[in-house]
């Protein structure tokens, strides 16, 4: 792995509270929490990846702070890697701003090394694979073997996976990386998503045998004002 | 819709997320009636009101007020319908169009000429003109105040829009074309309905009156010949050949008729009791002098000579027969045979005289006896005459009663039949009972204040509609937009928890940090 890189993201402060609240949602309310989580939409420009992003950036903080509050014992278990398994348009290397190198499809296709592929995000303990620079025969690679491989190598070395995938109803990659993956988050995004596709990318999920944790309802909009809202 | 409820939570989200399409929809409907307003056609009010007077002739002192408000009432329905009629709005429309293509001192004259069109012309105008004198017909509107206080007026209004085809005539625009003539068909539609009214009522007048008398004369007739039936009938029953004495007692009483029989008789009888008595007195003296000796003087009454030239002679012979026995009688013997011839022939005279006398008496007593038995003939005629009397005295009164019947029944025919002719007896029946006058004439409109359309009333209904407009067009655009709005949707739809929702911020959530090193040793 690239023991230094220069890029270094962080939530904007308004958006910390709410994925940190998503990840404590999917991570500390269960009995038995995911080690990791595919983050897909129904359609594109929903949102996925922001998520993902925002979702990996405050696991990795908590991870930070659990791990500043604990021991050293437990510090490995604050590690998150983002994955971005969306092949058809990657997007999670823009908008972490990292180089879209090396990354799973090179790792998968080219049998690159699984290390060398991963770059670090500051300030704190992510890292992001990206989709790498072999995307074009995305299910023969998705296909392939070593994606359960390199999936469950990535949980071992890290204590969240935090997966991208391009959007359900479109394309079946998410579809055939459920069964892998723990737990399934759905994005939305409001007044955008109508409500079949989000039912009909359910049904897939769980077809390919996932579990859908939840939604995420992305872009939500209050339409009603505040002074209003509350006399109503 | 797809919600099962919808809180005022969710009645809100509606109206509020869709708030700039409502806003717009208002403004695009409120602006869009407000220019309709502006541009287009005005419509203007012209009114005037009418006053109902009631003749006090008319009207009696004794009938309630509410008799007389409901002929008020009525009588003022009545002019609705008329004012409603195709010949007062075809008439005043065809006066109007007349003044619209002629000068200002025509006007005048027109005002003035009162000519008016009948019922022909009118009608052709009508034909000719349909759709234009329907319009007007729904321009025209006849109003009584209503309610419980029936007052004696009411109004006619007439609305009366720009128009496109009319020249100006000097006029500055169109609306204030639209005020004037609004004002002067009013002026002709009044001047119409006055018109038409009088003309209606005086030709009804005449009719009923004609109908009136026609029905009186008719009735009069039967009347009359009811009577002579019933009169026929009482003679042929009751009268039978009664009439002439029925008749003469009726026309002589006292000088003609049965009194006048009957007081003929009675003079008869009176004469022949008369002669009776007279009778009596002679054979009375008769007898007297029939007892007498023989140089008694015999003395025949007046009567009996008169009538009887023998007793004359004979009473002469006697008288000669003294007169020579007085001669005889101092110059010689009673032995003289002179003297005992003239005494001989002086008894013989007065037997003679005496059986005269008797045969006289003889005659009188057959006389009487006649006399008794006329007299008797008479007073049983008198007595029959007086019992027929009596009984046709009931007759003749029911007779006289049935004939004045009948006498009247052909006077008042005669009078019915003259009065049927009298042509101003209809016209005196057709003298206006009910006057109406205008008490407020044809106001010339405001231009600047149209009685359509209203600003206020069309701003408020363009506001309500818009706002029923907005609200459908949310709760529509709301009913078929299936995406997802929040975390109730999600939860009812996809039956799926909802992790976090995050809101648009409208600026990146992921901030860059670059140059900074970080990562693990």
């Amino acid at each position: 792995m690239a023991q230094s890189k220069l890029a270094a993201a962080e939530l904007a402060p308004q958006a910390e509270d709410i994925f940190r609240g998503l990840w404590t949602s999917l991570f500390y309310t269960s009995q038995s929490p995911p080690k990791s989580v595919l983050v897909c939409s129904s359609n594109p420009g929903e949102g996925a990846t922001t998520i993902a992003c925002g979702l990996a950036l405050a696991g990795s903080n908590n991870a930070g702070e659990d791990q500043a509050e604990t021991s050293d014992t437990v510090r490995s278990a604050g590690r998150v890697v983002l994955v971005d398994f969306n092949l058809r348009s990657p997007a999670v290397s823009n908008a972490l701003n990292v180089a879209n190198g090396m990354g799973v499809s090179d790792v998968l296709a080219g049998g690159n090394d699984l290390g060398e592929a991963l770059q670090h995000i500051g300030p704190g303990q992510l890292d992001v694979l990206t989709a790498g620079s072999k995307c074009g025969q995305v299910l023969e690679i998705l296909r392939a073997d070593r994606v359960r491989g390199v999936l469950e190598e990535l949980q071992r070395r890290y204590d969240y996976v935090i997966v991208d995938a391009a959007p359900i109803n479109q394309y079946p990659d998410a579809q055939v990386l459920a069964e892998i993956i723990e737990a399934i988050v759905l994005v939305a995004r409001c007044r955008q998503t109508p409500r079949e596709a989000l039912l009909q990318a359910k049904k897939r999920l769980q077809t390919g045998g996932g579990k859908v944790a939840g939604v995420v309802l992305n872009m939500r909009t209050y339409p009603i004002p505040r002074f209003v809202y509350r006399r109503v | 819709m797809a919600y099962p409820t919808r809180t005022l939570r969710e009645l809100s989200r509606v109206i509020f997320s869709r708030l700039i399409g409502i806003i717009l929809i208002l403004v695009v409907v409120v602006a869009g009636v407000l220019a309709a307003t502006f541009m287009g056609p005005w419509q203007y009010r012209s009114k005037a009101m009418l006053d109902v007077t009631i003749s006090p002739v008319e009207s009696s002192p004794l009938e309630s007020p509410i008799s007389i408000r409901d002929r008020l009432s009525l009588f003022i329905l009545r002019q609705r319908e008329l004012i409603a009629t195709e010949y007062v709005q075809a008439s005043a429309l065809m006066r109007l169009d007349n003044i619209a293509s002629t000068s200002s001192d025509d006007k005048l004259k027109d005002l003035k000429g009162f000519q008016w069109y009948d019922d022909e012309q009118v009608a052709e105008f009508a034909a000719k003109n349909f759709d234009r004198l329907a319009d007007v017909q729904k321009r025209v509107k006849v109003t009584t105040p209503g309610g419980v206080d029936v007052t004696q007026t009411f109004t006619v209004t007439v609305d009366w829009p720009e128009e496109k085809g009319v020249p100006l005539n000097g006029e500055p625009s169109r609306r204030m074309l639209a005020t004037k003539r609004a004002q002067e068909f009013t002026m002709r539609l009044l001047a119409a309905y006055q018109f038409r009214r009088t003309f209606l009522e005086v030709k009804q007048a005449k009719e009923s009156s004609i109908v009136l008398m026609a029905k009186a004369t008719a009735a009069a007739r039967a009347n009359m010949e009811a009577a002579q039936q019933r009169l026929e009938k009482y003679i042929a029953d009751e009268i039978k050949g009664d009439i002439l004495l029925v008749q003469s007692m009726l026309e002589g009483i006292g000088e003609t008729g049965l009194y006048r029989l009957r007081t003929r008789f009675q003079g008869e009888i009176n004469t022949i009791n008369a002669r009776l008595a007279e009778l009596a007195a002679l054979n009375e003296q008769i007898d007297k002098e029939l007892g007498k000796g023989p140089d008694e003087q015999v003395v025949i009454p007046q009567a009996l000579l008169a009538d009887n030239l023998a007793l004359a002679k004979i009473i002469g012979a006697i008288a000669d027969l003294r007169i020579r026995l007085n001669n005889l009688t101092p110059r010689f013997e009673d032995s003289y045979k002179e003297i005992k011839e003239v005494r001989a022939e002086l008894v013989a005279n007065l037997q003679d005289l005496k059986d005269e006398l008797a045969r006289e008496k003889t005659k009188l007593d057959q006389e009487s006896a006649a006399l008794h038995g006329r007299l008797a003939a008479l007073v049983k005629i008198v007595e029959k005459d007086k019992t027929e009397i009596a009984a046709l005295a009931g007759k003749a009164a029911k007779y006289n009663s049935l004939n004045k019947d009948a006498d009247y029944a052909q006077k008042m025919l005669s009078k019915r039949r003259e009065g049927s002719l009298n042509a101003e007896s209809a016209e005196a029946a057709a003298k206006l009972p009910i006057r109406v006058l205008v008490a407020d004439g044809p106001s010339l409109p405001n231009v600047s204040r149209p009685h359509r359309p209203i600003l206020w009333v069309n701003v408020f209904i363009s506001i309500f509609a818009g706002i029923v407009l907005a609200l459908v067009y949310a709760f529509l655009a709301d009913h078929f937009d299936h995406t997802v709005k929040g975390i109730d949707d999600v939860e009812r739809h996809i039956e799926t928890d909802v992790l976090a929702s995050v809101p648009k911020f409208g600026r990146r959530i992921i901030l860059h940090n670059r140059g900074t090193q970080h990562g693990p040793e």
